[in-house]
């Protein structure tokens, strides 16, 4: 019993520290002053990892702090969570166009692409959940029925749905299994190997975002959307 | 629209970009040229001044045209990019008309810029008769008839001024009517009169033909021509009778007719309280603007457009005066009419201006200002557009934008900017993997629930039952040893032979197929061979069973051994048939 009050005391405590620091980081933020903002955002973040509108905020900050790398990142792990959510998806773009680096991609495809990313997985699971327990229902329903033929149609179509969501959700799956890392300095080189004395690549600017393939101690292999492979130093990216 | 839109854009982005490569320009030159070398004495032409290469405006002065009237002044910018060079020429045109014919100079003129002194090289002009004159002498010549000096009674043309004195500028109405007292008329041919000094515009004649009566007399009255005049000398202007040629019908012979000459005395216009920025434009006019944004956004273009409408030689006007300053730069972007030639000259010019912010915060912008002398009040007047102030957003986070048509008022956005930060009370939205949530975890153990129940359904549906109840009877022979020895534990001895017998039973009912408790002997026996079970095993079973039935009638501590020894037959027997009960 005391365990569980001294537990319920410091989780007491930590909230009420939390929301202190929010009703500062608010208040700072609106004198337009973003570095004290930024501090006492992460302080909320360090209590409570993962939150959306604090991970936004942070994002906010750092676009006023001019820190863009930064600012995709913390979108980025943002918008994981709420896709759907027009303030992340409105500022993230925004904070894009800063970025330097332009990759020349197909757009049909890639805009196809980008779809996966339009419902989070856990959108993607309640929405699968709830598509089978229908169809299941349906198919419950159509055993005890005499007009099945209605039923029989639309289970199908539930069927095919259902199909087609786990497809999404397997690919959101594997997205959201995959690390991603953003570029948070200025301007980076990327190496053929996890040494600076390995040759030169190519470099990468601020906000460019890529995906990790592996993590060494201090090095990470990336890969960019255009294909081109290689190391970074790990102090160079943040990881979404 | 789309076309206007474009045309702007391309046009202040040139201009924006001219402004930012200024540094780039190049070496000033100055040059005149005539839009023609050969002109006749009525006919206007143009002389055009460049100016390149300089960022001061230039300031030209036509007095030393004294061969010639200047009729109109205006100006226009252009600029160039070519090979990583930029330049921009300033061109003044003046509209010129010669005050007599011969071989004429325009001299040269000094210009001063940045602090130097340019020259344009002096210009020869050939300038002939007048055309009216000349086409007059050539329709006498054509006639060959006798110009009718005295007014005939039955057919005359009259010429009529509206005014008899006129200010330079200033529209004078000239009519040509034509009298006649005979209904018919098959051809109508003329010649218009050496307006004189003056520039002209066509108006668009009465085509009705009307009746009036002249002393005692009918006459069908035609207005023949109609022009609006302006003179722009001062002095007595004459207007030469006008020459018509008609024909009444196939059998009469043409005849030539002349109108009346014409004065009109010329006034100058006042030199008291002439205003600094007037040209010369005479009339009435209002001025009015179109800019309805309260806000634009530094170093982007805003289009602004005048209309000065009202009556007048609207196409004399080629500028607005305005007062340059730092905070903005002004260039002139084009020009649209809407004038009706009815009865008089009025109509719409509309004059576009682009104004390019340098600055941001609040700035008024230019006040665009037209000075004209009214001829009716007989003083100037000097019309401006209103004061606006406008707040010039930085450049650094904005994007395009001002919409440059204010007739279609489209939403257009000013800036951008970060939305705003989520305000929470307290952190509770957090971004959970599904299957790190309870609700997620809940949802994922109904589904499995769900599904399970599912799959069950549908085994059993497809004779899962069965299949079970057929796994379990693979394995009779086990049950039945196991029960045996549950038997084989009881304390009471009926009990333990009645519990034998219906095992016994059981297992045979698993061999034959059939509830063998129900069975005689002698159809157990049968339903056995059927099954193919050895005569001795079938022997041994139905002693067994006899044995059974003896013990759980007549029940002793005697026969507590031959029990045990029954308990091991059966086993035997369970070995005997174990293959028999798949």
């Amino acid at each position: 019993m005391k365990r569980i009050i001294a537990v319920a005391v410091i989780l007491l405590t930590l909230s009420v520290q939390s929301v202190a620091n929010l009703a500062k980081a608010e208040a700072f933020y609106e004198q337009q002053d973003y570095s004290n903002a930024l501090t006492q955002y992460l302080l909320v973040l360090d209590q409570y990892p993962e939150h959306i509108d604090v991970l936004y905020n942070i994002g906010n900050c750092y676009f006023k702090l001019e820190q863009f790398g930064y600012a995709i990142a913390y979108y980025r792990k943002a918008i994981k969570w709420a896709p759907l959510d027009s303030d992340i998806q409105y500022n993230l773009e925004l904070s894009r166009n800063f970025v330097v680096d332009e990759i020349k991609q197909d757009s049909l495809l890639n805009d196809f692409w980008q779809w996966r990313h339009k419902l989070s997985v856990n959108q993607l699971f309640y929405a699968l959940a709830c598509l089978i327990m229908l169809l299941i229902t349906l198919l419950f329903l159509r055993r005890k029925v005499e007009r099945r033929e209605f039923l029989t149609n639309l289970s199908w179509v539930l069927s095919v749905c259902t199909v087609l969501i786990s497809i999404w959700f397997a690919l959101s799956m594997l997205s959201y299994s995959t690390d991603y890392g953003v570029v948070i300095n200025k301007k980076i080189e990327v190496r053929s190997g996890p040494s600076t004395t390995l040759p030169l690549l190519f470099y990468i600017h601020e906000g460019h975002e890529l995906r990790v393939k592996q993590r060494k101690i201090n090095w990470c292999e990336i890969e960019l959307s255009n294909g081109f492979k290689g190391w970074v130093k790990r102090s160079d990216l943040m990881m979404i | 629209m789309i076309g206007k839109c474009i045309k702007t854009t391309v046009i202040t982005a040139a201009m924006l970009c001219f402004s930012w490569l200024s540094p780039l320009q190049a070496e000033i030159k100055v040059s005149a040229s005539l839009t023609q070398q050969q002109v006749n004495l009525n006919d206007s032409f143009e002389l055009r001044v460049s100016v390149s290469g300089s960022k001061q405006k230039a300031a030209i002065n036509p007095d030393a045209l004294t061969d010639f009237y200047v009729i109109g002044q205006g100006s226009s910018q252009s600029f160039h990019f070519v090979n990583n060079s930029f330049s921009s020429t300033a061109v003044t045109i003046f509209t010129l008309k010669a005050k007599r014919k011969g071989k004429l100079i325009i001299p040269a003129f000094s210009i001063k810029l940045e602090g130097k002194t340019y020259k344009t090289q002096p210009l020869t002009i050939t300038v002939n008769e007048a055309s009216a004159q000349a086409s007059q002498k050539t329709a006498a010549a054509q006639f060959k008839e006798k110009v009718s000096a005295k007014r005939n009674a039955d057919i005359f043309i009259q010429a009529y001024v509206d005014k008899e004195k006129a200010y330079i500028g200033e529209v004078i109405h000239y009519r040509l009517l034509l009298f006649r007292s005979v209904a018919l008329l098959s051809d109508l041919s003329y010649e218009l009169p050496d307006f004189g000094n003056v520039s002209s515009e066509s108006l668009q004649r009465d085509t009705k033909t009307y009746e009036k009566v002249i002393n005692g007399r009918r006459y069908y009255v035609q207005e023949i021509d109609k022009h609006a005049l302006m003179a722009y000398e001062a002095g007595e202007l004459t207007i030469s009778p006008a020459l018509v040629r008609v024909q009444l019908g196939v059998f009469y012979s043409s005849q030539v007719l002349e109108s009346n000459p014409l004065t009109v005395s010329v006034l100058p216009l006042p030199e008291a309280s002439k205003p600094a920025g007037f040209s010369g434009i005479v009339g009435d006019y209002q001025l009015t603007t179109l800019i309805d944004d309260t806000a634009a956004i530094q170093n982007k273009p805003i289009s602004i457009r005048m209309k000065v409408s009202g009556f007048g030689d609207l196409k004399q006007i080629n500028a607005l005066n305005f007062e340059p300053n730092d905070a903005y730069k002004i260039y002139k972007s084009s020009v649209k009419d809407q004038i009706a030639y009815k009865d008089t000259i009025k109509g719409v010019r509309e004059l576009e201006y682009i104004v390019v912010p340098k600055e941001e915060g609040d700035m008024l912008l230019p006040q665009f200002s037209l000075s004209y002398f009214s001829p009716k009040e007989k003083r100037y007047f000097t019309v401006s557009t209103p004061t606006k102030n406008v707040s010039v957003i930085s450049s650094a986070l904005s994007s395009t934008v001002l919409n440059a048509n204010n007739e279609d008022v489209t939403l257009a956005e000013l800036a951008q900017d970060l939305r705003y930060i989520h305000t929470t009370i307290f952190p509770s939205h957090r971004g959970f993997i599904f299957y790190e949530s309870l609700t997620g975890l809940v949802v994922l153990f109904i589904l499995c629930v769900y599904l399970l129940i599912y799959i069950l359904t549908i085994l059993f549906d497809k004779g899962l039952g069965s299949q079970l109840q057929q796994f379990v009877k693979k394995k009779p022979y086990k049950v039945a040893m196991n029960e045996l020895r549950r038997v084989e534990n009881m304390s009471v001895i009926s009990e333990q032979c009645n519990a034998l017998q219906v095992l016994l039973y059981d297992y045979l009912s698993l061999v034959i197929q059939t509830p063998a408790k129900a069975l005689t002997t002698d159809v157990l026996k049968q339903k056995l061979k059927g099954q193919q079970v050895p005569e001795q095993s079938i022997s041994d079973l139905i002693a067994v069973l006899n044995r059974c039935d003896f013990i759980g009638y007549a029940p002793s501590d005697s026969q507590e051994k031959s029990l045990k020894d029954l308990i091991q037959k059966v086993r035997k027997i369970f070995e005997d048939l174990k293959g028999y009960t798949s």
